[in-house]
């Protein structure tokens, strides 16, 4: 059963965005989680006018930590599904249903891919980033997959229950895959759209940010 | 004199320290206690130092003590790493339980009491 669908959108300092966001997901989820990961403007409110359940970080720890916390909270609610919605504008609601298509059809994860789908406005450094991320998953997880690092997924309230992210920060998407491969998750990716705006590039991870969630990969390997 | 009772005020307060704080099972503690003695026995026993390091095919005594210094070093740094990401893990699981704890929903916010 994959119903009820709870979305779990991660939210930093995404006031100015937010609000568009939960109301391109209105009638497509049957709930919305907003996790507000110790934001200054007023992301709570945004989301909480918006009709979102409003988990609020006292101090910012990651989006990693932040999407655990919403995948918690949705399975104690009877979550169905999951589903991990960026706060930016940079998903399309509309591509959900075909995520959930796929958990219907066997799935336990459906990851969605931009490079399946469509990419507006990529630049091309961080096209080759992303490129270079997925060959680096294909090695260390054995996964075949054409986009490791979009944050559109959905999981059966089965298979989010068996991912534990510890990873806070920005390395939680390679985390994710590797538990996927780990515990032998059945899992599709489906073609999904993003749209690149100023916004979304200006708030998302910087080029040297890859470095960073690599260090970070290597830790968890050798202190974990 | 001077440097030698410098040196050894420095290291008796390290070993007090880490006699002090000393926690079960703790390694880094362990590690600092015998780097402490063998300081202190060093200081004042620069010959044996010497000594020791020609048994050990390397040289002066006190290109051994730093050879020494370089991976016990490590090994400290990496202790207490370990010990920050394991505060790091409480402190987010604190966290996580606050919010899922305090989490507000529509129909409160709807209809507050």
């Amino acid at each position: 059963m994959i119903y009820p669908v709870v979305v779990v959108v991660a939210a930093y300092n995404e006031a100015a965005k937010l609000g568009e966001v939960l109301d391109g997901l209105r009638g497509v989820v049957d709930l919305t989680v907003v996790v507000d990961d110790g934001s200054h403007d007023g992301t709570a409110d945004v989301a909480a006018r918006h009709g979102a359940h409003v988990l609020c970080h006292p101090i910012n720890l990651g989006q990693g930590a932040a999407l655990q916390t919403g995948i918690r909270y949705a399975l104690a609610e009877g979550a169905g599904t999951v589903v991990t919605f960026d706060a930016d504008g940079q998903h399309d609601a509309a591509a959900i249903p075909n995520l959930l298509e796929a958990l219907e059809d066997g799935a336990d994860v459906a990851l969605g891919s931009r490079f399946l789908g469509s990419a507006e406005a990529l630049p091309l450094a961080r096209r080759l980033v992303l490129r270079a991320a997925v060959l680096f998953t294909q090695l260390t997880t054995g996964l075949r997959l054409t986009d490791t690092h979009n944050g559109l997924r959905a999981f059966t309230a089965q298979a989010a229950g068996v991912i534990r992210i510890r990873q806070n920060r920005m390395a939680h998407a390679s985390e994710i895959l590797e538990q996927i491969a780990h515990h032998g998750l059945h899992f599709v990716e489906v073609p999904v759209s993003i749209r690149y705006t100023a916004y979304s590039l200006a708030k998302g991870q910087r080029i040297s940010g890859a470095f960073e969630i690599l260090i970070d990969l290597l830790k968890s390997k050798v202190l974990r | 004199m001077i440097m030698k009772l410098l040196l050894t005020a420095a290291l008796v307060s390290v070993l007090f320290y880490h006699l002090a704080h000393a926690r079960r099972r703790s390694w880094i503690n362990l590690v600092a206690v015998i780097a402490s003695v063998c300081g202190i026995f060093f200081v004042w026993n620069p010959q044996l130092s010497n000594d020791l390091a020609e048994v050990l095919g390397i040289g002066r005594g006190a290109d051994m003590v730093f050879y020494l210094a370089i991976p016990i070093s490590a090994a400290f740094f990496l202790g207490i790493h370990v010990r920050l990401q394991d505060q790091q893990d409480m402190i987010t699981e604190l966290v996580r339980n606050l919010a899922i704890t305090d989490a507000r929903r529509p129909d409160a916010l709807n209809n507050p009491t």
